[in-house]
């Protein structure tokens, strides 16, 4: 399935759901975060997502027509990055490291987010489930 | 030659800058050191915001136009370009249906989940929970219009658009 693409964001979704630990990952977090995929090389067109998450699961998600649209949403995290930054994060690259280089822009308790490290494994599994393709398969 | 110490000079902050994240990746992998890490970053979003802060309040009292007055004037720019492009869709799907049938896309004045949206992004559900809990007054302007519990999402916010999912 093509990243970013529609197909993509629901079987990531189904996946993260079938987590039986997501509930604990998310446990205490605010509710709704935005993923920005900024245009670059070999992405012409930015794509995001807005999802919320409730009972422990993520429990809406929607693409977002226009990456303006989060400003208007004003969910309570805003991950932003480059095409091809969020390649090398799918490709196992630390998203924490990324976050505190900046590479990742977050918007949102930061805070929150590295007290649950241990439970990146859970994203990891839900991302190993999904086969992605890359544009031009790089 | 300069080309060269600039080359040097790159190389060296490329150095520190894979040392520094090879230490931050030893500190994370200890509990401890999350811990530590946490609340150094938690500290580091504080100051930053208070500084913001008090940025803002100087650069009110200088009759500048501060961060929060930029974020209000580009929510506000986002909302309308979001009703543009409704606009422009449901014009596109008026055009559709007289020359025989559109993508059977929504108008704004669509409801039920991700059926409000610019077209509706073909009305596909958005939600896996019932209907009847989730923001229905699309085409509405303001998100204090969103109904029950939902805080977020609400009417006249950004809907569906070129996809919606369900999981």
């Amino acid at each position: 399935m093509r990243f970013a693409s529609r197909e993509w964001v629901a079987a990531v979704v189904a996946a993260l759901n079938g987590q039986a630990d997501l509930g604990r990952a998310l446990d205490g977090l605010p509710e709704d975060a935005a993923a920005v995929v900024e245009v670059d090389r070999g992405f012409p067109r930015a794509a995001a997502v807005w999802g919320r998450h409730r009972g422990g699961r993520i429990a809406e998600w929607r693409m977002l027509a226009d990456e303006d649209d989060v400003l208007e949403l004003e969910p309570a995290y805003v991950f932003r990055a480059p095409y091809r930054v969020w390649r090398e994060l799918l490709r196992g690259a630390n998203p924490l490291e990324a976050a505190l280089s900046g590479r990742v822009k977050v918007e949102g308790d930061l805070e929150a987010l590295v007290r649950r490290t241990a439970f990146r494994y859970v994203v990891d599994a839900a991302l190993a489930a999904v086969p992605t393709e890359f544009e031009g398969g790089r | 030659m300069a080309r060269d110490g600039k080359g040097m000079l790159g190389r060296l902050v490329g150095l520190g800058v894979r040392a520094a994240s090879d230490a931050a990746g030893a500190v994370l992998r200890d509990p401890r050191g999350q811990e530590a890490v946490a609340r150094a970053v938690g500290a580091a979003q504080r100051g930053k915001r208070r500084i913001e802060e008090v940025q803002a309040r100087v650069m009110k009292a200088a009759g500048i136009p501060g961060r929060q007055e930029y974020q209000d004037l580009a929510k506000q720019l986002a909302r309308i370009k979001r009703k543009a492009r409704e606009l422009a869709e449901a014009l596109e799907g008026r055009d559709g249906g007289r020359g025989g049938g559109g993508p059977g896309r929504s108008g704004p004045g669509g409801s039920g989940p991700g059926g409000g949206g610019p077209g509706g992004g073909g009305a596909e559900a958005e939600s896996d929970e019932d209907a009847g809990d989730e923001p229905s007054a699309a085409g509405a302007d303001e998100p204090s219009a969103a109904s029950g519990n939902e805080p977020s999402a609400a009417a006249g916010r950004p809907r569906g658009d070129r996809d919606d999912g369900s999981s």
